[in-house]
């Protein structure tokens, strides 16, 4: 009763307008708050909702302009590449990831290191997308990331000193470890990433406190699920959507992470492609392969699940993030849902209780492999002329061209969304690419079957192109087109702004509701990072993390040109208000 | 203390210093190409028996040991982790290197010498195939007395492939997906092989070499042969040595070097070695 009492207590001081840090160690409570908390970012997300939307005003429309630095950064070292993390502030102060598995803790009010800790990488490690990292989850007094040799680390908030370690899986086998953690009622949730062979997508559950497993639960139909170190259910049926005995090498990886949302007591995760890549091998949906799939926390159990690109053959990770909110239906009532802007160039909006689809239309121009989703059965309608052709029936394997890319219409970018605004911003990419089946091919020690890919830009003048979707309607309210392919997350805040960084180096300033450019700064190397937004002592601050890098580089093909004059860099920018 | 100025001591010092003198004379040009004096940096895959393996050596460990021999280098091995592709491997590995920071070679073994991939690859010039390799069929012949097709994986036999490889591509496709439920996938060769010797399934498809050199010495009761089968993967191709294309002189040397291996039949002794039959390269090449 007297628990009850304090967590009411609480959840009153949050309700309060102007709520500063608190101090101590992270609760539940202060996790599932952190989207109305202003003092602090407690979770990858601003809220485990991932909605990346502040309540703070004090920075708005009509002051932005007057944004200027309050302190840099530098993360220092040789190593630099793509820095793609989100900070996490807590008591004072900010805890930040980098490249190469690094972590630093910074005074908040200075810049001032606090501690920074280098895990140590094993030799002839070789990850496969850029040595990136997204961020660290708080909980208790531990601040907990995974690493590139897939392990899982919690360190003191207050020393740096590692607290727990624990594996994730074996980076031997190619697994590897680049998105921020999830705690969700005291356990830290995981997905995996890397391999794409042999590999299966999973989400596993920890104590946050301790690092000990209680439950796993993978997201390919035919292998069996864990609670407590017992057996916990099979994933779907076996063979069911799979060929022989394909399922147990589907892919279908975890790598950017998982939601939550408390009111379904819901864990949503997008899963990845399904393997082999050629799409003809494996007839059948693959599930749950390009997927959102949303688990039940307290029994590790699916409870459903919604296939975005079913027998996936242009590599569609459906890995994006499921941002739960509140839409209006035609009787007026509110709707719980929740937005995917997936890598297949369609925005989908599903019931977050069931997963029944409510919406889908395209956020990008061009999509090339289906005419739409067809709202009453949920299901894409193919252009059968779009599929990579089937090499079995023809040597060479016919070039499809294919809007967008494999790199999607959106990749690791944030979606945020505004309550105020109802709109979506979208961090789009406009690109298409060849693909086409490469009989000449070769890996270790043999020859096989492999695809070729050059990715094209769809127009001269832009790929990327932040964009504001009204979610019920589908229409797009307003764009920015930009020229390089837009790599980091966006924020939305109560002052009416959306944040969002370029790989030019920019982090800008909108206007909400018209899109309008009201600030801009040059931060030195390209961002690829999401911002975010908190209050100390009266005032409202902004970070952001920039250094380029990421997956464009490393696959451009015919993108490479607007990108290869970028430099590097490692740095976390905090700007406040001029006085 | 001070050591005496003896004269077998100053015979010693001019004796090295002839010999260092000596020695730079004779130093090939393809010394200066190297990336350390003296020292042949060779990759070779890891966990790739019966090529190449961290604790039982292989085929390859011993090319290596052989040509470095050859060239009168010292041998420093270095072990490669495959990426997805043979491309990637070539860039990770001997022109550019990883972003992870390690350290190339100066050349790599078991790289695919086919003038058409090398045009994909043209940081690098693919030469001095070593040997000519097939995909074929390991065999219970309990199970399977006879094999002249791929019937008996229609019906009541199963069969092992490594995952991603080529004969996974091949069987997965063949007769629009008709024998998928007789496929089983493993990850290496090895473990599809044990799988064969434990009865779990009744053949493996794979590179010949690798099929007969995990086989081993005992094979008594297993067959490794060739089928018939035009699919969308190539089926026979040669292994060679990848050299970066910079290098013109290493590259004379090397494929000088390399020619002599087999003509002595210094390379067929390797293979046989590793119980795997010998099968010299084709002059004509991998024919497209």
């Amino acid at each position: 009763m007297q628990r009850k009492t304090l967590s009411m207590l609480v959840a009153a001081a949050f309700a309060g307008a102007s709520l500063t840090a608190v101090a101590g160690p992270v609760t539940d409570d202060m996790i599932l708050n952190d989207a109305k908390s202003t003092g602090d970012v407690l979770s990858f997300g601003m809220g485990t909702q991932g909605q990346r939307y502040s309540t703070l005003s004090k920075i708005n429309t009509g002051n932005v302009s007057k944004l200027v630095p309050a302190w840099a950064f530098q993360f220092g070292g040789e190593k630099q590449r793509g820095q793609e993390s989100q900070p996490v502030i807590h008591d004072g102060k900010i805890f930040v990831t980098a490249s190469y598995s690094r972590m630093y803790a910074v005074d908040a009010k200075t810049g001032r290191e606090l501690w920074q800790y280098d895990h140590r990488l094993p030799e002839g490690i070789m990850p496969c997308c850029d040595v990136v990292n997204r961020g660290a989850a708080l909980y208790d007094n531990l601040v907990i990331f995974g690493t590139l040799d897939a392990q899982l680390v919690a360190l003191d908030q207050n020393t740096g000193k590692v607290v727990w370690k624990e594996k994730l899986d074996e980076f031997s086998a190619g697994y590897s470890y680049t998105a921020a953690p999830l705690v969700v009622k005291g356990l830290v949730i995981t997905g995996v990433s890397g391999g794409e062979f042999g590999i299966v997508g999973r989400l596993d559950a920890r104590d946050a406190k301790t690092g000990k497993i209680v439950w796993t639960r993978p997201v390919v139909e035919g292998h069996m699920g864990y609670l407590n170190g017992k057996e916990n259910g099979i994933t779907g049926e076996t063979n069911a959507s799979w060929p022989g005995d394909t399922w147990k090498t589907g892919g279908s990886s975890t790598w950017l992470g998982a939601t939550y949302d408390a009111k379904t007591n819901l864990v949503y995760v997008g899963t990845g492609n399904p393997a082999p890549w050629n799409s003809h091998t494996r007839p059948g949906d693959n599930l749950y392969s390009c997927s959102t799939v949303a688990i039940n926390p307290d029994t590790g159990k699916i409870v459903w699940h919604y296939q975005n690109t079913p027998n996936d053959g242009w590599d569609y990770d459906g890995v994006n993030e499921f941002v739960t909110f509140d839409m209006k239906g035609a009787d007026g009532k509110a709707v719980r849902a929740g937005g995917k802007a997936d890598r297949n160039g369609f925005f989908y909006v599903n019931d977050a209780e069931t997963g029944k689809l409510l919406n889908a239309f395209p956020f990008v121009d061009k999509v090339t492999w289906a005419s739409k989703i067809d709202l009453a059965s949920g299901r894409p309608v193919y252009n059968d002329d779009n599929r990579p052709g089937n090499p079995g029936a023809d040597k060479q394997g016919k070039t499809v061209f294919s809007a967008p890319s494999f790199l999607g219409g959106k990749n690791q970018q944030q979606i945020a969304y505004s309550p105020d605004t109802g709109l979506f911003y979208v961090p789009a990419n406009e690109w298409g690419m060849d693909i086409w089946n490469e009989p000449i091919s070769y890996k270790k020690g043999a020859a096989f079957l492999g695809a070729g890919f050059n990715i094209k830009p769809l127009n001269e003048d832009y790929i990327g192109a932040l964009r504001a979707f009204d979610p019920k309607s589908g229409k797009k309210v307003w764009e920015v087109k930009n020229n390089a392919p837009l790599w980091g997350g966006a924020m939305t805040t109560k002052g009416g702004l959306v944040f969002y960084g370029t790989p030019e180096g920019h982090l800008k300033a909108l206007d909400a509701k018209s899109g309008k450019e009201l600030w801009a700064f040059q931060t030195g190397s390209g961002v690829v990072a999401p911002p975010v937004t908190w209050e100390q002592d009266g005032e409202q601050y902004i970070a952001v993390v920039s250094g380029w890098g990421g997956a464009v580089p490393l696959w451009g093909g015919d993108v490479a040109k607007r990108v290869n004059f970028l430099n590097q860099g490692g740095a976390l920018w905090v700007f406040k208000l001029a006085k | 203390m001070i050591l005496p100025c003896s004269v077998p001591r100053l015979l010693a010092t001019a004796l090295a210093a002839a010999l260092t003198l000596a020695a730079l004379f004779a130093t090939p040009a393809y010394a200066l190409e190297l990336r350390k004096p003296g020292v042949l940096r060779v990759a070779v895959y890891n966990d790739f028996p019966p090529f190449s393996d961290r604790e039982s050596g292989g085929i390859d460990v011993d090319i290596a040991k052989a040509l470095a021999g050859k060239l009168g280098l010292k041998l420093d091995l270095a072990w490669a982790e495959a990426d997805e592709k043979v491309e990637d491997d070539l860039r990770n590995y001997v022109w550019k290197g990883h972003y992870m920071g390690n350290e190339i070679a100066d050349l790599m073994l078991h790289m695919p010498v086919d003038p058409v991939f090398n045009e994909r690859v043209k940081q690098v010039k693919l030469l001095a195939p070593y040997f000519a390799e097939n995909l074929m069929v390991a065999r219970d012949v309990k199970r399977i007395p006879k094999l002249e097709n791929l019937e008996p994986f229609f019906q009541n036999h199963d069969i092992g492939v490594e995952v991603g490889g080529g004969s996974d591509a091949f069987l997965m496709a063949l007769y629009a997906g008709r024998m998928q439920n007789h496929i089983k996938h493993f990850k290496t060769h090895a473990q599809a092989i044990e799988a064969l010797r434990k009865g779990e399934v009744s053949a493996v498809m794979g590179p010949r070499t690798e099929l007969e050199g995990l086989l081993g010495g005992d094979r008594e009761g297993y067959a490794v042969s060739a089928i018939e089968m035009t699919g969308p993967v190539l089926t026979f191709w040669q292994p060679g040595v990848a050299v970066k294309a910079d290098k013109p002189q290493l590259i004379a040397a090397v494929e000088k070097a390399m020619a002599e291996l087999v003509a002595s039949g210094e390379m067929a002794a390797i293979f046989e070695r590793h119980h795997a039959r010998y099968n010299p390269p084709r002059a004509e090449g991998v024919p497209h």
